[in-house]
This record gives C-alpha cells, structure tokens and sequence, in this order.
C-alpha cells in the first residue's frame, strides 16, 4: 500500500506542476493581450501611435560607461513615441564574438553598436544580416561629415569585396586616438610644451626620466600598437605607397616600413616604458595615467570619459598629435572615425521603430546630452559646434578628426598584422629588433599572398 | 504456482515477446541523452572535420571546399608548434610540480591530521573558480607594483623584483604557477580518493613488520596509486595542454610568442582573423595530439601493471 501510494504522490506533484506551466502561460498571454490593447475600447479606434504602445525593439551595445545614459534616453523616446527600447549592455572584449555568434544563428537584436571593423561588417553584408541604411535615412547622414560617413560605405572596388554598395551603419559618436599627456608632471620635468616633433619627444622623454618620473605607457599588450603605428606608415611610407604595399604589390622590405618600427625601438632606447609594458593592456596604463604614475599614454578620445570615471578631480592633462619625424616625408595621418556604429539587423520585424529610434539618437539634443554626459565626440556636426564649454583635450580630439585617414590599407591576411603586434612587443623589451620583426612580417605576408594565389 | 514447474510454450513466447518489448521500450529512457549527446557533442565533432576542409569565415554559411591546405599550413606553422612546446612546458611542470605536491597532500590529509576536513575544503577551492578570475587575480599579483614585489621588498629582496608576465624569462613560469595553484585542489582530490581505498590492514601489517613511514609510502601507498596516477596524469597532460583562460587574462600569448598556446590560436584564427577553417584544422590537429598522448599512456600504464 505505502509503495503504490508513492507514484500517486509523484502523479499528482507532475500535473500540479504542468497545471502551474498551463496557468503561467496563460496569464502571460492575458497580460500582453490587455497591453496591447491600452485599455482602448475597440481595435479599430486605435489611431498610429496607440498602435506602437507595447512594440518593443531590443538594442545590444558595449558600452559599459554609457549604459545608463543610453537607458535614460532609451526612456525618453518611448515617452514620446510609445516604443519600448530593451537597451541590453554587453560589455567586455567578446561583444563582437557575441555578434557574430548571434549572426550565425540568426538572432541578431533589432539595433546593436558594432565592435569591428570595415573588413568585420562586410561579412555580415555578405550573409545579408544587416540592413542597407543609406537609401533609407539619407537626411539622416546629412547630419555627419562626409569622411566619417565613409567608414562603413562600400563602393565598387571596395577591398572588402562586398557587392551590396551601400552605407551600413550610423555614426552615434566619432573618436581618434592621439597622446595625452599630464601636464603637472611635464611641468614638474621643465616640459613648457608638448612635442611639436618625434625628436622633441623624446628629448621629453629623457627630461622626465632625468626627473624621476616614468615617461610612458600605452596597450601595448593588446591591440593599441597597430593604432600607434599607423601615424608613422602614413608619415614614412605615404598613402598609396602604403596601401600598395600592404596589398603585396610593393615589397615590405625596403619600404621604409622599418623606420615604422623603429619608432618603438627608439622610445625602448629612451627608457620610455613604464614596467611591464609588454603584456600591458589598455585599461592598466589608463589607471596609471590616472593615478600620475606615468607622464604620457596613447590613447582614444573615450578616454576622457574613461579618466572621468576613474578619478573625476582628474582634470589637467592635455592632447597632442603625434608628433611627426624629421626624417619623414609625408603628413602624420591619426587612426579614428566611427567611434560607436549603429547597425540595424536585416530581419527586424520592427523596421521603422528602430530607424525611429536611431534617428532620434543622433538628433542634435540627445548628441549635444551624449557629449556632455559621456566626454565623447558627438558624430552630429551642430551638436559638435555649438559646443561652447569643451575642455582643451576634448578640442583638441575634435581638430584631429582634420587628420584621420580614411583608409591604411588591409594585408591579405591578418597574420601580418600580429607578426608585428608580437614582434613590437619584443621590440619594447629590447627582446627584437626592427630589422627582425620587418622579416617576419614579410614571411606573414608572402605566406598570405602564396595562399591567395 | 510451484516454482519448478515449467508453464506451457504459448505462455512462454508471449512472456519473451513482453520481455522483448519491454527491452527495445526501455531504450526510450536513453534516447534524451542520446539525442543530447549528439546534438552537442557528435555534431560539433563531424561540422569541425567538415570546416576544417573549408575556407569558412564563421557567418557566412556558403564556402569553398580547399582541400588539405589548411592541414598543410597548419603543420608548416612555426608559431603553432612553439605554442604546442609551449602547452608542454606547461604539461611537464605540472606532471612534476603540481601533481608531486598534490600528492604530498593528499598524503596529509588522509593521515588525519588536525583540521583535515577544512584542508579538503579549502584545496579544493581553487578549482571550483573561474579561470579568467584567477588569471586577473594573479595578473595583480604579478603586476610590477603588486603583492609579489611588495613583498619582495618588504622582506629585503627588493633586487629580485620583476616585471614577471612582462618579460620573456619569466612569462611563461608565471602563468604556469598560477595554472597549477588553481589545479592542485583536483589532483588533490583524486590521489586523496585513491588513498582512501588502500585497505587499512595493509598498513597494520607493515607496521608489525616494522616498516618506517618511508617505507610505507613508497612499498604500499605509491603502488596502490598507479591506476590513479594514470588517471591523474592523463588529466593533467590534457588540461595543461589545454590551458587558455589564465593566458588570455594575463597575457594574450605576449610577450611576443612566449606564452603563446595552442588554445589561444584557436580562439585567434576563428574570432580575430575569421578563418574558422584553419581554425577547425588546428583544432582537429591538436585533438588527435592528445588523443594519441593519452593512448601512449594509458597503454604505458597497463604495461607497467
């Protein structure tokens, strides 16, 4: 008797607990059903925007510092619209992992910022998983500067290959990255000014040893090198040298591309670095920058906002190019663009409440709002100009977007590109050489270009 | 019914054919995990093998078929195989140094020492946190201004104060030991099971035969291990061979390649360079490595017994 009375028990705990599944479920179906009718009397005397009540679009982005911002202007347009935005934050460096994982499996959000670049999105384009935006919101790229437009645009004979031309993501914010220095330590050293040349700087940087102050860091354990040394391949090599010889129809060596290198090798020599600054990420030198235990650090214009968080008294630094070398012949031309790109996915069922709620966060107030909450570069040209309390580092980002390069050309293969980030990472110990780093990169790049054939 | 008389043929065929049914009826119970299992573990194995033929790109789903040329660049990759003698380093300090000290423990604490049952517990910890954490945890530790070199200096040893994820003579050294802190507790764990089944009377016995604590350990303890040994060694090879997370918190494989492992290029090719092909091809590379590794050793071991 006790035995069959066990399953008896276990039968009736079973259909409890569908019973409690059916019963959720079927709430949960009330409950949307009297959202979505708004307590209207009919359907049919729903006007438009009574319609919109209860449509929910979902936006993932990055942007751990903006979350809040984004969620209070997330508020703000269903307020006035009636859509419901589901800001979603992602933060960390596996966002464009998430991206494309989500890309795979056909779950992409409505709206997400992009982590990537040109080459990144156009495989996106290729499988058709995000939406041409140019035809649609032509006003709204009015709004921007033309080269920055550019960044995600891809013509006929785009070197991504991509054969839906067209504009595929709207800028919310621009951004550049340059060297910041600390102006108390340079005044400490008997630095007046910020370095006008390479030389200078490293002048400078052998005053602020002699002080007893650590001249230098940056991420040069993770991916700022490539930004660092794209200036001196522009200022060494020129841009259609560089880009033919980064395609492999120029050879790397004898390029001058060695004089890029060198500029690492010299900072080396110069005891620039700060301890440990082979593995170093970007996060790391931004605190030390913070906490004035170095004088300089290459970084983007987000870290203003970044030094903010950190240390809000933090205030006396400034922002200088980087400086160009004697022996160079062409122009120093600085990494930037689309600091944070909205991408729309291209199965949205929600099509215009996402175009709706793009165009309203890049209308001039909510960019004006954005500039002043966040310390970024607003990507609308009103809200830029009439900015009239910008600090002397924020100004001085927003003169280098002057000097951004719309394009340092693409290897064939990746490859090259981490030959030198590992290469450049011995070169800063003193562990390599430019000349060997230059031959393995050209190893990289004839093993892709064998490859391609 | 008497228990020894036999029932008549048709009762007979219709209890078998029941029996039957019920056999091939049972089998149901396993089709969830069999379906689980092929689902997520069948079917990622054969799409790998299928990639790695491939020039997939990891979102596109429409791609060339290449041949063996991934498997041809891969074998030919110098930085491959320094990240495969890189895993090694890290295989062979753990064979000997995490899993020697393992032991020791477990030896121990299996003695009933004061405070046993909280050792067990606190070995164990490591092992249950995230390896990402502990790789910033010990990324902190390790900083130039961390606790290490703190200590350094407070205790007078400031000159032996180093940058030691930053430089190339003590990277690699650095992410090892805080590979084996984290896997001890689970070496620690099985050497301490496998303590606990050598018969007690063993001991007893050599005790009236006069054998010391020395003798002990290495005639009966030691011995009695060996299956766990094997066990604990194959682990081991696998999960240092292995080892991604602390690499990726600490150094991203820098400086340069010298803490560079094959998990990372993995990870590299398929999410940074977008070649899931050639990711594919490395993973089924390193896969069939550890796969004959742990046949040369389980075949080693059974040799031995």
């Amino acid at each position: 008797m006790i035995e069959r009375r066990k399953p008896g028990w276990l039968s009736l705990l079973v259909l409890a607990l569908i019973l409690a599944i059916a019963a959720g479920c079927a709430s949960g179906q009330n409950e949307s059903a009297s959202q979505n009718n708004g307590g209207s009397p009919s359907p049919s005397d729903r006007t438009d925007s009574q319609k919109k009540t209860g449509e929910k679009i979902v936006f993932w982005h990055y942007l751990n510092d903006r979350h809040d911002l984004l969620v209070g202007m997330a508020n703000d347009f269903k307020s006035q619209t009636g859509i419901e935005v589901d800001v979603q934050l992602f933060g960390g460096d596996g966002f464009k992992q998430k991206i494309i994982a989500s890309a795979q499996t056909d779950s992409l959000p409505d709206l997400m910022t992009y982590s990537g670049g040109a080459g990144d999105l156009a495989k996106l384009i290729e499988t058709k998983s995000v939406m041409e935006l140019g035809g649609k919101m032509g006003d709204t790229f009015k709004k921007f500067p033309e080269s920055v437009v550019k960044a995600y645009s891809y013509r006929e004979g785009n070197p991504f290959n991509v054969k839906d031309y067209g504009t595929y993501a709207v800028p919310m914010d621009t951004n550049n990255m340059q060297f910041i220095y600390n102006k108390d330590l340079f005044a400490q050293a008997g630095i007046t000014e910020p370095p006008q040349t390479w030389e200078q700087l490293l002048q400078a940087v052998d005053k602020l040893n002699a002080a007893g102050i650590t001249p230098f860091a940056t991420g040069i354990g993770s991916w700022v090198i490539g930004p660092m040394a794209a200036p001196y391949e522009f200022a060494y090599l020129g841009e259609e040298k560089l880009i033919r010889v980064k395609e492999g129809k120029e050879p790397l060596i004898g390029s001058g591309y060695e004089n890029v290198l060198k500029i690492f090798e010299d900072l080396y020599k110069h005891k620039a670095f700060a301890e440990g600054i082979a593995t170093m990420d970007l996060p790391k030198a931004e605190q030390m920058f913070v906490n004035g235990e170095v004088a300089m650090i290459f970084d983007g214009s987000w870290a203003i906002g970044v030094f903010n968080q950190m240390d809000p008294n933090f205030q006396h630094y400034d922002v200088f190019m980087p400086p160009k070398p004697a022996d160079a012949a062409h122009e120093v031309k600085i990494t930037g663009g689309i600091g944070v790109p909205l991408v729309v996915s291209q199965k949205t069922k929600h099509q215009d409440a996402v175009l709706k709620f793009v165009d309203y966060l890049v209308a001039k107030e909510q960019q004006q709002k954005y500039a002043e909450k966040s310390f970024n570069l607003p990507a609308n040209m009103e809200a830029a100009k009439s900015e009239g309390e910008m600090s002397s580092a924020l100004r001085n980002f927003s003169l280098g977007m002057q000097h951004v390069y719309e394009s340092a050309g693409i290897y064939p293969s990746p490859n090259v590109d981490t030959a030198m980030q590992k290469g450049v990472q011995l070169i800063v110990i003193g562990q390599s050489t430019p000349d060997k780093v230059l031959k393995q990169m050209d190893e990289a790049l004839q093993k892709a270009l064998k490859e391609k054939k | 019914m008497n228990p020894i008389s036999l029932p008549n043929a048709p009762i007979v065929k219709r209890k078998s054919r029941k029996l039957a049914c019920r056999r091939y009826f049972n089998l149901l119970y396993v089709l969830p995990a069999l379906a689980l299992f092929g689902v997520f573990s069948l079917f990622p194995i054969v799409k790998t093998v299928q990639y790695s033929f491939t020039d997939a790109n990891g979102i596109n789903p429409n791609f060339h078929y290449v041949g063996l040329a991934n498997y041809r660049s891969a074998l030919t990759d110098s930085q491959w195989w320094q990240a495969v003698g890189n895993g090694g380093v890290f295989a062979l300090l753990s064979l000997i140094f995490m899993n020697s000290i393992a032991l020791l423990l477990s030896v121990a604490v299996n003695a009933n020492i004061r405070g046993n049952q909280i050792y067990r517990v606190v070995f164990y910890i490591p092992p249950i946190l995230s390896g990402i954490v502990v790789g910033y945890v010990w990324k902190w530790i390790y900083d130039p201004k961390g606790i290490l070199n703190s200590f350094l200096q407070g205790i007078g040893l400031g000159g032996y104060t180093h940058a030691w994820i930053g430089s190339t003579d003590t990277a690699l050294y650095a992410v090892a030991v805080s590979s084996m802190w984290q896997g001890v507790g689970g070496s620690f764990i099985l050497f301490l099971a496998g303590l606990q089944g050598i018969p007690k009377e063993w001991y007893e016995a050599a005790e009236i035969d006069g054998a010391n604590r020395l003798q002990k350990l290495r005639y009966i303890t030691v011995p009695s291990l060996r299956s766990v040994y094997t066990m604990v060694n194959i682990l081991t090879i696998l999960g240092a061979l292995g080892i991604f997370n602390q690499v990726y918190a600490m150094t991203m494989g820098g400086p340069g390649y010298t803490t560079e492992v094959p998990a990372l290029r993995i990870y590299r090719e398929a999410f940074t360079n977008s070649d899931f092909g050639m990711s594919s091809a490395f993973s089924i590379v390193f896969g069939v490595m550890l796969f004959i590794l742990s046949l040369i050793q389980l075949k080693l071991s059974r040799n031995k017994e």
